[in-house]
C-alpha cells in the first residue's frame, strides 16, 4: 500500500521552565493512501506536536517527514488541514473566510464555497460574521477550509470537538465519505475513541511521545481478546497478576492471555488466596486497549 | 504565488473595518478636520500668516507627505502594523494560513499590505492638505500659486518626500513585526515600537549638530525630516542644516527597513509555532 504521508525517526522537544520535555522520541508513521487512520493519545502524548510537524508548523529536532514522497511547502498544497481549535478571524464572515484561505493557497474557492458550506452544514450562516459563531460552527467552518483545496490528505486534530451528537454522527459520514466517494486519506486525531473505532481503518496509539501500538483496528480489537475476572480483594489480585491486569470496575479485572494460559492463571489467584466469581473472554475495544496501553492515562 | 498571498491578506484588511479606519484613514481625516478648524478659526482675512500660507500650496502638500513630522499618523500606523503582524498571533491564525504558503510570502505580504495602504495614508494626508489651503485661500482671499505645483522641482520634492514617508512607514511596520514575532502580543509590539520611536526621536533631539558626520541620519526621524528639508532646499526656501544630509535620508531609511524586515523573517522562519 502506498504511503502518503512518512515520518522517520522525529524527535521533538520544548524548553520549559522545569527543563527540556521531550514531545517525541524518535517517532516513526506510515500513513498508506485511501483510509482513514487514527492517531490517538492522552493529552501530552505528542499527537499535536507530531501533527504540527507535518503542516510545517513546528520543526523536528531530528527525522524526516515526507508527504507524497517528498518535502517542503509544494507538497504542504496537496493537503487540507485542522488543527486543534479552529482559528479563524472574527471579523470574516464564513464565506469571506473561505474565499481568503482560497486565495492564500492559491485558488479561487468562489464557485465551490456554496457547496462546501452545505456539506458541513453552514449554509445558513455563510453570511454572517464568525465572531458570532458557536464552537460547534467554527468547527464546522474550520473542516470547510480543510476541504477548500479538494486535498489528497486530510488532517483532523479534534474535529467534533464543540459538537453535539448530531453533529458528530454527521462528520463520522462526512469521513468516511471523504474517503470512499473523494478517494481522500484522512488522518484524524480524537479523543472520542468509539468515533474513532467506528470510522478509523488503522490506528496508532502515542504514549509520551513514542508510538506504542499501531495496525488495522479489526486486527487489534480480535487480537488482543482478555480475560475478565471478578475477584476480591481486588488490589491484592491486581498485585499477583502485575502489569498484565488492569482494573475493569470496581470489582474485575482484564487480564491480557492466551486461552492456554487462563486455567493457570486462575489457579494462581486461588492459590493466592483471592476468592474468584467469574472468569470469560471479552473481545476489546479501542478504548480498553487504549487505556491498557497508556495506563489509563486520558 | 507570492501574488495570490497579497491579494488575500489585503482582502483580509480590507474586511477588518476597524483596523482599515484607525490605522489608515484615521490621520487623513483627523489632519483634514484640524486643518479646517485652525483656518476658519485662527487664520483671519490680511493677517500676515495668511499671507504667507495662503501662498505655500506646495509646502502644504510637502507637509501632507511626510507623515515622518505626523506622531499621530505614526502611532496609528503602528497600531495597524501590530494588528496586520501580531493579530496572527491573536487570533492563532498561522496554523491556519502557514500550510497554504510559504513563510517568506506570508510575511512579504504582510509588507505589501500595509505599504499599500500607507500609500493611501500618505495620499489621504496630501490630499487633506490640498482641501485646507483651498479653504485657505478662500477665507484669506489668497489667490493660489497653482502653476508652482506643476513645475518639475515640486512635482520631484512631493515624491521624494511621499517616498521616503512610505520607507518610514515601512521601517515602522518591520520594528513592529520584530516585535510581533518575539513576543506574539498586538499591544506589546505596538508598544514596543512606540517606544523605540519615542526613544530615537529623543536621541535625534539630543545629538549637537555635526556638519563633518553625521551619524543622527541613521535616526529614521532624523533620516526623514531630513529628506523634507532637502526637498524644501530644492524649491528655494532657506533649508535647514539637515537639508544637507537629504539625499543620505532616504537610503538610510532603505537599509534600516530592510534590515528589520530581514531580522522579522529570519525570526519568523525559525519560529515554532506549537502555540501562537
Amino acid at each position: 500500500m502506498t504511503a502518503l504521508l512518512e515520518a522517520e525517526n522525529i524527535s521533538k522537544s520544548f524548553r520549559t521552565a522545569s527543563g527540556p520535555v521531550d514531545a517525541l522520541r524518535d517517532f516513526s508513521l506510515n500513513v498508506p493512501k485511501g483510509i482513514v487512520y487514527g492517531l490517538l493519545g492522552p493529552n501530552g502524548a505528542g499527537k499535536s506536536t507530531f501533527l504540527r510537524i507535518v503542516l510545517g508548523l513546528i520543526h523536528a529536532d531530528r527525522g524526516q517527514c515526507r508527504l507524497f514522497g517528498e518535502s517542503g511547502q509544494a507538497a504542504l498544497r496537496r493537503v487540507g488541514a485542522l488543527i486543534e481549535s479552529p482559528s479563524l478571524y472574527p471579523f470574516l464572515t464564513a464565506r469571506q473566510t473561505l474565499l481568503m484561505l482560497g486565495r492564500t493557497s492559491g485558488i479561487d474557492a468562489g464557485p465551490d464555497i456554496g457547496g462546501l458550506l452545505d456539506r458541513v452544514g453552514l449554509t445558513a450562516a455563510a453570511d454572517r460574521p464568525v465572531r458570532g459563531f458557536s464552537l460547534g460552527m467554527k468547527q464546522r467552518l474550520g473542516i470547510a477550509s480543510a476541504l477548500l483545496t479538494r486535498p489528497e490528505l486530510v488532517i483532523l486534530d479534534e474535529p467534533t470537538n464543540g459538537m453535539d451528537p448530531a453533529g458528530i454522527q454527521e462528520i463520522r459520514v462526512l469521513l468516511r465519505d471523504l474517503v470512499d466517494r473523494d478517494g481522500a486519506t484522512v488522518l484524524l486525531s480524537s479523543h472520542l475513541l468509539s468515533e474513532v473505532e467506528r470510522v478509523c481503518d488503522r490506528v496508532a496509539i502515542l504514549n509520551h511521545g513514542a508510538l506504542i501500538v499501531e495496525g488495522v483496528v479489526s486486527d487489534l480489537v480480535g487480537r488482543e481478546s482478555r480475560l475478565r475476572i471478578e475477584v476480591a480483594p481486588i488490589q491484592k489480585a491486581s498485585e499477583i497478576l502485575g502489569a498484565r491486569a488492569i482494573r475493569d470496575g470496581e470489582h474485575a479485572l482484564l487480564v491480557s492471555a492466551t486461552r492456554a494460559e487462563a486455567p493457570g492463571l486462575i489457579k494462581t489467584l486461588v492459590d493466592g488466596g483471592i476468592d474468584v466469581f467469574e472468569s470469560r473472554w471479552t473481545l476489546p475495544t479501542l478504548e480498553s486497549i487504549f487505556l491498557d496501553r497508556t495506563g489509563g492515562a486520558g | 504565488m507570492i501574488i495570490d498571498t497579497i491579494r488575500a491578506e489585503i482582502f483580509k484588511l480590507m474586511h477588518n473595518r476597524w483596523t482599515l479606519f484607525w490605522a489608515f484613514m484615521a490621520a487623513p481625516a483627523a489632519t483634514l478636520v484640524f486643518g479646517i478648524v485652525l483656518e476658519v478659526l485662527f487664520v483671519s482675512p490680511g493677517s500676515a500668516l495668511s499671507s504667507v500660507r495662503g501662498t505655500a500650496l506646495v509646502q502644504y502638500l510637502l507637509d501632507g507627505c511626510a507623515i515622518g513630522s505626523n506622531l499621530l499618523a505614526q502611532l496609528l500606523l503602528i497600531m495597524g502594523a501590530a494588528t496586520i503582524f501580531a493579530g496572527e498571533y491573536q487570533w492563532q491564525t498561522w496554523r491556519a494560513i502557514v500550510p497554504r504558503s510559504s513563510r517568506g510570502a506570508l510575511m512579504v505580504a504582510k509588507f505589501v499590505a500595509f505599504g499599500v495602504f500607507a500609500v493611501g495614508t500618505i495620499l489621504g494626508c496630501t490630499l487633506a492638505e490640498l482641501i485646507i489651503s483651498i479653504l485657505s485661500s478662500l477665507v484669506t482671499r489668497t489667490p493660489i500659486n497653482w502653476p508652482q505645483i506643476a513645475r518639475a522641482e515640486a512635482l520631484t520634492a512631493m515624491g521624494v518626500v511621499g517616498l521616503a514617508s512610505l520607507i518610514e512607514a515601512l521601517l515602522i511596520a518591520a520594528m513592529v513585526a520584530v516585535g510581533a514575532v518575539l513576543m506574539r502580543s498586538v499591544l506589546a509590539s505596538a508598544l514596543t515600537a512606540f517606544f523605540a520611536l519615542v526613544g530615537l526621536e529623543l536621541i535625534a533631539s539630543r545629538i549637537p549638530p555635526n556638519e563633518q558626520l553625521p551619524i543622527d541620519v541613521v535616526l529614521p526621524g532624523f533620516a526623514a525630516s531630513s529628506v523634507s528639508a532637502w526637498a524644501d532646499a530644492m524649491l528655494g526656501n532657506s533649508g535647514s542644516p539637515k537639508a544637507e544630509w537629504g539625499a543620505l535620508g532616504l537610503p538610510a531609511l532603505g537599509v534600516e527597513f530592510l534590515l528589520f524586515a530581514l531580522v522579522s523573517l529570519a525570526l519568523f522562519l525559525r519560529q515554532d509555532l506549537s502555540r501562537e
